[in-house]
């Protein structure tokens, strides 16, 4: 089965391995492949001089030469040639299309070979007449094939470089419609394809640098393109007007195909100036593409220590809301507690106790918002989720742990429902979550560890950056840890040991926001810079200034209570706007 | 492979100079007959020059005399032995010469928020930290790729590659020198890495042409 598999595999996928040219190998072929359509222009229009004599030994010469050229890019497109930087490209439709240009390459070779020879009779120029521009069409269509072949960074000027290299065909193509007239060869036919090229020439050349949406051009923005475009059109203006003189004279036939050479070596390099500004374009969007690649896989990378960062938070945000539902709960036996009280009104407990009351249905549907949210999260680590931005974890070590958690979660998970469900307080349930909650929140900090313990090698400031985000992250965690603990001291659960607990809280608060605000070498915590964080920072440390010596303080008026019930999530939201900061500021 | 010349890279400067008339004159130049140099960036002209305002004075994070230390120690004029350590004239040299003729690569080798905040015209972002890990990394085949690296029977082959001006954000930062670093331990030839060591900072110090590069 597995070896069937494999084959499957190798079947479906080998083919686009071997097929592959790299980017550089492709477009050596698409510029030699796009040259050989000027080449086949060429070669009719040189063995056209030749026939009407003109310049003779020099044309026959560069006929030989043009045939040469055409014959060894064709073979080396089709078998790869060293000397051409040509590699075989295995693709079956452009090994399909470049035999359809051999197949009609070798009967026009045939003629060309009888130019060469001197054997050529009216009959040859006739088939030269025929087959050069299917020639031309079927060399276009395998262009196209190879250019379809470059899928990476594909830019929006390939346009203007095809355009810019058929202008290079034109001159020749214009040349040879010349030489045909002159030769008395289909005259009428050929004068009308002479006004057409003349007429495409210059609407590509226009296009090339004004723009020009029928052509699909933009128009270059660049001065050195520019420049070169206007040399082309100046040379183009120049021999224009010698065209119809060229068809009579063969001393005018002879200057103007000398000019129209110097076009093509012109508009030669304009190609090379919109390749060489094209292959940088490419350049840069490949880059783009890697390194946003790289940055995508990054940042999940730290959004996952940021999302298994609040996990801790929720943990003990949930605990505190438990045990406000369950006061919310006993509000009206607390109420009737009250009246019946002759202590000092806004101390007592029982006051106490209905301030913390209020609003239970607001805190019920944050309890609940909260326990979905973490076990939403926790199934997002192993699994993956979409709308968390969160993709399934691949760490055997972590999925054990994450299992070991979701374990301890559901029962806890239980409990959580249970008190937001029931009207009447649920002791057993509130038990369990004040006395597992902290076992909670350690496997779910060992997970943020395992998380961060799983990254690739950092560098010193990549580490510091998370470090910051960390240690701020948890920060938000110790509000709500602090609040717990100020109730169950309250409701005198524990209230010596949870007294201890609150110091260490309170005291950790206070250290790591001293960190924050000023750095610390120790903890790998650099001092912030961006005025943003600072100003952030600050805001936290002003508003703990205000609620720290309430959570130190042993008894609370109804008032005070109320004012650290209220002021917490405050505390928290301005924490997490500093940790988010603190994670995606550039200038920390 | 092609070693850069300082003296060289003066004498054509000299000669770019020249070529510029006295008619483009501006209130602060370059050089002396130099007001400014075009560059393609992604077929857009961005023209480098400097800040015309006499009175003009930078008001970002590069007016910031001190940061804490690690990591922020200043850089030696050649951190890494080999390497021929550049200033604004041989960059702007190179991306007349080098970018432009698709010779040499201007690299950015900041973080990608520090690149799309503000770069030199021309330049390409390679992170600093994407070139570690070593070979199995499979983003440095990659990258290679597009640096004209060859895979020859799974050797790299630098014989095309292009040269890299690597810069960041100046003497004080440590994220150009980090990816020269990993370059050298890759086999990427020394010959073909130039440093600008006074980085963003001195760049805009001297009120050069910042771009921001479209995301």
């Amino acid at each position: 089965m597995q070896k069937k598999l494999l084959t499957i595999i190798l079947i479906t996928f080998l083919p686009l391995v071997s097929f592959a040219l790299t980017t550089k190998q492709l477009a050596v072929s698409i510029n030699l492949a796009g040259k050989q359509r000027m080449l086949s222009q060429k070669m009719t229009k040189e063995a056209l001089l030749v026939k009407a004599g003109i310049n003779k030994k020099e044309n026959l010469k560069k006929l030989k030469s043009s045939r040469d050229l055409f014959d060894k890019t064709l073979k080396g497109l089709q078998h790869g040639d060293k000397s051409l930087k040509l590699k075989k490209c295995k693709n079956p439709a452009v090994q399909d299309q470049l035999k359809t240009v051999q197949k009609i390459w070798e009967p026009f070779d045939k003629e060309i070979q009888k130019v060469l020879s001197g054997k050529a009779n009216d009959n040859t120029y006739k088939k030269l007449q025929s087959q050069n521009m299917t020639l031309l069409k079927e060399m276009n269509k395998g262009v196209i094939l190879y250019v379809k072949q470059s899928k990476k960074g594909t830019s929006t000027r390939a346009q203007a470089v095809n355009l810019c290299g058929k202008e290079r065909m034109l001159t020749q193509k214009i040349a040879k419609d010349l030489m045909f007239i002159a030769n008395n060869i289909d005259v009428k036919e050929n004068s009308q394809d002479l006004e057409k090229t003349q007429k495409l020439f210059e609407k590509i050349l226009i296009g090339l640098q004004k723009g020009d949406k029928s052509l699909g051009l933009e128009g270059t923005k660049l001065p050195k393109i520019q420049k070169q475009l206007k040399v082309g059109e100046k040379l183009f203006k120049e021999v224009q007007p010698t065209f119809k003189k060229s068809i009579k004279d063969k001393k005018t036939a002879q200057k103007t195909i000398a000019k129209l050479d110097t076009l093509l070596v012109e508009m030669n390099k304009a190609v090379t100036l919109f390749e060489k500004s094209i292959k940088k374009e490419k350049q840069a969007l490949q880059l783009s593409s890697i390194v946003g690649n790289y940055m995508k896989k990054k940042n999940i990378q730290n959004h996952i220590i940021n999302l298994s960062g609040k996990q801790r938070m929720l943990t003990q945000k949930m605990t505190k809301l438990a045990l406000l539902v369950s006061l919310g709960i006993e509000k009206e036996k607390n109420k009737e507690k009250l009246s019946k009280s002759t202590k000092q009104y806004d101390t007592t407990l029982e006051a106490l106790l209905l301030t913390l009351g209020e609003n239970k249905d607001k805190h019920r549907a944050k309890l609940i918002k909260a326990s979905k949210l973490y076990d939403k999260t926790l199934n997002g680590f192993l699994n993956g989720d979409q709308t968390l931005g969160l993709p399934a974890t691949k760490n055997k070590k972590i999925i054990a742990l994450i299992k070991k958690i979701q374990k301890e979660w559901k029962v806890f998970e239980k409990n959580i429902q249970k008190i937001s469900a029931n009207e009447k307080k649920d002791t057993k349930a509130l038990g369990f979550v004040i006395s597992k909650n902290e076992n909670l929140l350690k496997m779910s900090h060992q997970l943020v560890q395992d998380f961060k313990n799983s990254q690739e090698k950092q560098t010193f400031l990549e580490k510091a950056r998370l470090n910051i985000v960390d240690v701020a992250g948890r920060q938000r965690m110790l509000t709500q840890k602090m609040t717990k603990e100020k109730l169950l001291i309250l409701l005198k659960i524990q209230s010596d040991k949870n007294r201890k607990k609150l110091q260490k809280t309170i005291q950790l608060f206070d250290d790591s926001l001293k960190a924050l605000r000023f750095g610390n070498k120790d903890l790998y915590i650099v001092k912030p810079s961006n005025k943003k964080i600072k100003k952030q920072l600050e805001k936290v440390a002003t508003l703990w200034e205000e609620l720290k010596p309430l959570y130190l303080k042993k008894k609370l008026s109804q008032k005070e209570l109320a004012k650290l019930v209220k002021e917490n999530p405050i505390l928290l939201a301005k924490m997490h706007k500093a940790v988010t900061l603190s994670a995606e500021a550039i200038d920390y | 492979m092609r070693k850069i010349d300082i003296s060289f890279i003066s004498k054509s400067l000299l000669l770019l100079t020249c070529s510029f008339s006295l008619t483009h004159a501006l209130k602060v130049n370059i050089t002396e007959n130099l007001p400014f140099v075009d560059v393609d960036v992604n077929g857009e002209n961005v023209r480098i020059q400097r800040i015309q305002d006499t009175n003009h004075k930078l008001k970002n994070s590069y007016t910031k005399t001190s940061r804490p230390t690690p990591p922020f120690n200043i850089q030696p004029f050649e951190p890494i032995k080999g390497i021929t350590t550049v200033t604004e004239l041989d960059v702007i040299d190179f991306i007349k010469n080098e970018v432009s003729e698709n010779e040499g690569l201007l690299v950015d080798a900041r973080m990608p928020k520090w690149y799309q905040n503000g770069t030199i015209p021309g330049a390409l972002n390679i992170p600093f930290s994407i070139l570690y890990g070593g070979k199995d990394n499979q983003y440095i085949e990659q990258i290679f790729e597009v640096c004209g690296v060859e895979l020859d029977e799974g050797k790299f082959n630098f014989s095309d590659a292009q040269t890299l001006l690597i810069f960041d954000n100046g003497p004080w930062c440590q994220q150009g020198v980090a990816a020269m670093k990993e370059l050298i331990k890759l086999g990427y030839p020394k010959d073909k890495i130039l440093y600008y060591r006074g980085g963003m900072q001195f760049w805009q110090i001297l009120g050069l042409t910042v771009m921001t590069p479209k995301s």
